[in-house]
């Protein structure tokens, strides 16, 4: 009955254009009351700063921090130039370039829409200018992107491993470690689609073009009063800096490059746990813009805070409600009467996983990755734990999946945020988002079916 | 103009409670992992504060996140509909964030009294949780007034990551 | 009688299903339904599920009703009071003799007492045992043994003070993350008491034990202190002689537990069992936190706590 309210209410709440996060909130207070009276409310504020005040989980704004920091810096435009320097010049080159980049980004950055953020800004005019059509430019780059939560390090396997740790344990090192089979993967198929791209004749752009306009359309946007623009990479750029050659982009771009070693290499080497493995890359990466590249004044810092703790608390807001919406879920053991009924319809491994592919590419569409995993990890985990799939598996075909839902209508932000920065209405990058949906869904059958793909790695490293 | 001075004072507070406890946390964060393999003497203590620092991040980011459209949600039917349902649909999406806020704010009063009356300090340093707690009411106010604001807007930029809205452009 | 009122209640457990916590939960949830003819439900809940994993917001909705029953330690507790924290004094019992001859004489009385201005009726005392260390860096003896050994220890003063006098250098840090941070070096050595040790299988990352007892750690079994009072006098009698029983078993099972798991994790790692003279020593190292602490625990807490001897 309480189910049937939560869930009930959330839909209607969400469908009516409510944030997830607050549909979220008041379907869970809505309930509480329906459970036992005004009184029951009590319970949100105590919940909700008990997950959000979580050391785990502190790990999301800073990966998010450090990724803003990085983008200011200038460090995503370097990675751009040396993707550039290295598959630039084939044919489609430029649709490589942009996976490659994205893959390069992904890797220092934990979120999805961040990494369409960070590098859309200079790629997506520039394809367009390459004779790709702007459906096509936006789609790739909001594909691309969804690499940013398989790639480590990735916010939905921190929050996999906090959701999931009731049912199972497994550490966010060996997820990390998980995610870079299926995040190859996912590239190697995104270059394949992108080769089947339309293009017609370059546009010929005269030299000083439309660049400042562009300028302004990074995620830098507003968040901040006052205060002089940032440095956001403009489309032009790009087509300048690409004669330098391959030496010369390496070496601007070690900097950047260095930034996923520092990450991985860190955990790796028993420096550091994976929170404070993203505080060192963020204070690593302004002194690499303060310093190194000279591209962040320090005025520029309060700017930087003010954008990232927005951006990180767009993601912990929902943390917060989706953890008073699941401590509703818990007292009435909603999941596993849900689980159980999965349960019910089928002992056969393949048709649960199969199952679980289906509810979590509706789910996907509709909310957000976070919200998600709140959500279904009670209800799928222990499924597909009694199926035999292990936890591992479970987590890199839960997150491969989620990524898949960035790019899903109605709701995938990286679609949003392609969208915003070129400029076009949403429905246009919807179009061209079909044959990277089909890839993406290849190696979401592929990491489902195929456990080796994500314990292969860690197994290796014996994490 | 008066209106716009005090808009831009109320924006520029909600940045630095946002901002300020980010940098604190950050830096000392790092001054602890530092400490650690430098110095050879972490500052176990840290965590508590940081980990509690982090409600008013998220709080204060959160309101900033209303003031500009930047928390994700479906709006594809309420972009859709036009006049009376559509003006039916903004006041039903401004009542149910207000209700949440509303819940934020008057039991985070009272689970701030229950710790001052209980004295819950820190267990390390000894700051008293209250201090951390009133980030939900104080977070809830300053929400409100920003829901009401994009409530007569006709919450119009409701995308991500603070990008202007692709509808806004249509 | 038929209008006797049926009951619906939660508890907590911090840990998992296999802890002897969980078992005396689920005890107690049986013996409640059998004793009120099935009128008292008690669902248990592992992993402080109910406060998103945070112990301490978990012990805050025991205390304003939010929640009926929990099984958490002192130092959860501590983390609200520091009084709480009087009976994990480093070194304070050498063995469960000297602290169950402490807690009969007082320290039990003392504990309803405090609990009880925050709300919380304990229903007595429940064991998660004592501390025990483990470290990859050397077999620890004596103090000398710790210096600057990489310890991860719970997130409260004291903790931090006791690594600090001991010459180690004290870290916090989720214990999600800590079999791969001892595993990859982040930290070299941990404490917890066995149960812990042995169920997360940090043997398999570390090479030290040393069973040195150096903190008590027991179990607050609380209830809502309204609810207690709502209750009529027969009800009341059944919760408390189901508590009993639960706490009873629930020490007995962990006791013997533990000798298997010391027995079983020696074979696994070099085993320290310190004499009384070493113990002498490591009390000796921690005894000016004593003189520091005094005025944090308060005259009562301390007295009632100090071992009969
Ligand atoms: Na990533
Ligand atoms: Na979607």
């Amino acid at each position: 009955m309480i189910g049937g309210v939560l869930f009930g209410s959330f839909f209607v709440l969400l469908l009516l254009g409510v944030p997830v996060a607050f549909s979220l909130g008041v379907a869970a207070c809505i309930s509480l009351v329906a459970m036992g009276g005004f009184g029951e409310l009590s319970i949100v504020p105590n919940v909700f700063t008990a997950s959000v005040a979580s050391e785990t989980l502190l790990a999301i704004p800073f990966f998010i921090l450090a990724g803003v920091i990085m983008e200011y810096a200038g460090i995503s435009r370097r990675l751009v130039d040396l993707a550039h320097a290295c598959v630039g010049g084939r044919k489609h080159g430029l649709a490589i370039v942009v996976i490659v980049a994205a893959f390069f980004f992904s890797a220092i950055s934990g979120s999805g829409p961040a990494t369409v953020a960070a590098i859309g800004s200079i790629l997506i005019p520039a394809l367009i200018r390459h004779g790709y059509a702007a459906r096509h430019a936006t789609s790739l780059l909001a594909s691309a992107g969804s690499m940013g939560i398989i790639v480590p390090p990735s916010v939905a396997f921190i929050v996999f491993a906090v959701v999931v740790s009731d049912y199972a344990g497994v550490s966010i090192v060996r997820l990390f470690v998980a995610g870079i089979v299926p995040g190859i993967l996912l590239a190697v198929a995104l270059v394949a689609a992108s080769l089947f791209l339309p293009r017609t004749q370059p546009v010929k752009v005269a030299a000083g073009g439309s660049g400042g306009d562009a300028g302004g359309t990074g995620d830098h946007g507003g968040t901040a009063d006052g205060g002089d623009a940032g440095t956001p990479p403009s489309g032009e750029a790009l087509d300048a800096t690409a004669s330098q050659g391959f030496a010369a982009s390496f070496g601007k771009a070690i900097p950047g490059l260095l930034v996923p070693l520092i990450i991985l290499g860190g955990i790796y080497g028993g420096i550091v746990t994976p929170t404070e493995s993203a505080v060192v890359a963020a204070v690593y990466a302004l002194l690499v813009g303060l310093f190194v590249y000279r591209e962040i004044s320090p005025r520029q810092l309060y700017r930087i805070l003010v954008t990232a703790s927005a951006q990180s608390a767009v993601v912990m807001l929902i943390v917060g409600a989706a953890s008073v919406f699941a401590y509703v879920v818990t007292v009435n053991q909603i999941a596993e009467d849900l689980s159980d009924a999965l349960l019910g319809l089928t002992d056969n491994t393949v048709l649960i996983v199969l199952l679980a592919i289906v509810v979590l590419l509706i789910v996907g569409a509709f909310i957000d990755a976070v919200s998600a995993l709140y959500l279904f990890v009670p209800i799928i985990a222990p499924v597909l734990l009694e199926a035999g799939v292990d936890v591992t598996t479970i987590g890199v075909m839960m997150v491969v999946n989620l990524a898949l839902g960035l790019v899903t209508p109605p709701v995938g932000v990286n679609l949003f945020v392609a969208a915003g920065i070129a400029k076009v209405p949403l429905i246009e990058v919807v179009k061209g988002i079909r044959p990277f949906f089909a890839a993406g869904l290849i190696v979401l059958l592929l990491v489902s079916y195929v456990p080796q793909l994500s314990n292969w790695l860690p197994d290796l490293l014996g994490f | 103009m008066h209106r716009s001075t005090s808009e831009r004072v109320l924006t520029v507070a909600e940045n630095v409670l946002a901002a300020v406890p980010f940098a604190v946390v950050a830096v000392v964060a790092f001054v602890n992992v530092f400490s650690r393999y430098f110095l050879n003497a972490s500052l176990a203590f840290t965590s508590e504060l940081t980990v509690n620092l982090a409600v008013w991040m998220v709080t204060m980011g959160a309101v900033i996140g209303l003031r500009e459209g930047a928390h994700l949600g479906f709006s594809a039917l309420h972009d859709k509909a036009t006049g009376l349902l559509r003006q039916v649909m903004t006041i039903l999406i401004t009542a149910a964030i207000l209700v949440f806020l509303a819940v934020l704010l008057y039991f985070g009063i009272d689970m701030m009294i229950g710790q001052i009356d209980s004295g819950r300090a820190t267990p390390s340093i000894g700051v008293p949780q209250w201090l951390f707690t009133a980030a939900l009411p104080v977070g809830a106010v300053f929400g409100v007034y920003r829901t009401l604001q994009a409530s007569r807007a006709g919450f119009h930029r409701s995308t991500v990551d603070s990008q202007p809205s692709e509808e806004a452009d249509r | 009688t038929p209008n006797a009122p049926v009951y619906t209640w939660d508890m907590t457990v911090t840990v998992g299903e296999s802890s002897t916590w969980y078992k005396a939960a689920q005890r107690f949830a049986e013996t409640l339904s059998r004793e009120s003819g099935g009128r008292m439900k008690l669902r248990v809940f592992t992993g402080e599920q109910l406060s998103a994993g945070d112990p301490a917001a978990g012990v805050e909705q025991l205390m304003n009703g939010d929640k009926d029953f929990s099984y958490n330690s002192t130092i959860i507790y501590a983390g609200i009071d520091p009084r709480f924290g009087a009976i994990n004094a480093p070194f304070l019992y050498r063995d469960y003799d000297e602290a169950d001859r402490a807690l009969n004489s007082g320290a039990v009385e003392a504990y309803e007492k405090l609990s009880s201005e925050f709300g919380v009726k304990m229903l007595g005392f429940g064991e998660s045992g004592f501390r025990q260390l483990t470290n990859n860096v050397r077999p620890v003896g004596k103090p000398e043994d710790l210096a600057g050994i990489k310890v991860r220890i719970p997130g409260i003063g004291m903790f931090t003070d006791i690594f600090r006098r001991l010459g180690a250098n004290p870290t916090t840090m989720n214990f999600s993350e800590v079999f791969t941070s001892l595993q990859q070096g982040t930290i070299e050595g941990q404490e917890n008491p066995m149960d812990v040790i042995s169920s997360a299988g940090l043997a398999e990352v570390q090479r030290h034990l040393t069973v040195w007892n150096y903190v008590y750690d027991p179990l607050i079994l609380g209830m809502n202190q309204d609810l207690f009072r709502s209750l009529s006098p027969e009800d009341r009698d059944i919760v408390e002689q189901a508590a009993a029983d639960a706490n009873a078993f629930q020490i007995e099972t962990n006791r013997g537990l533990e000798q298997q798991q010391i027995d079983e994790q020696s074979k696994l790692m070099t085993t320290t069992v310190p004499t009384d003279a070493q113990i002498a020593r490591f009390r000796a190292a921690v005894r000016p936190l004593y003189e520091a602490y005094e005025s944090v625990w308060g005259p009562d807490m301390v007295r009632a706590v100090s071992p009969e001897r």
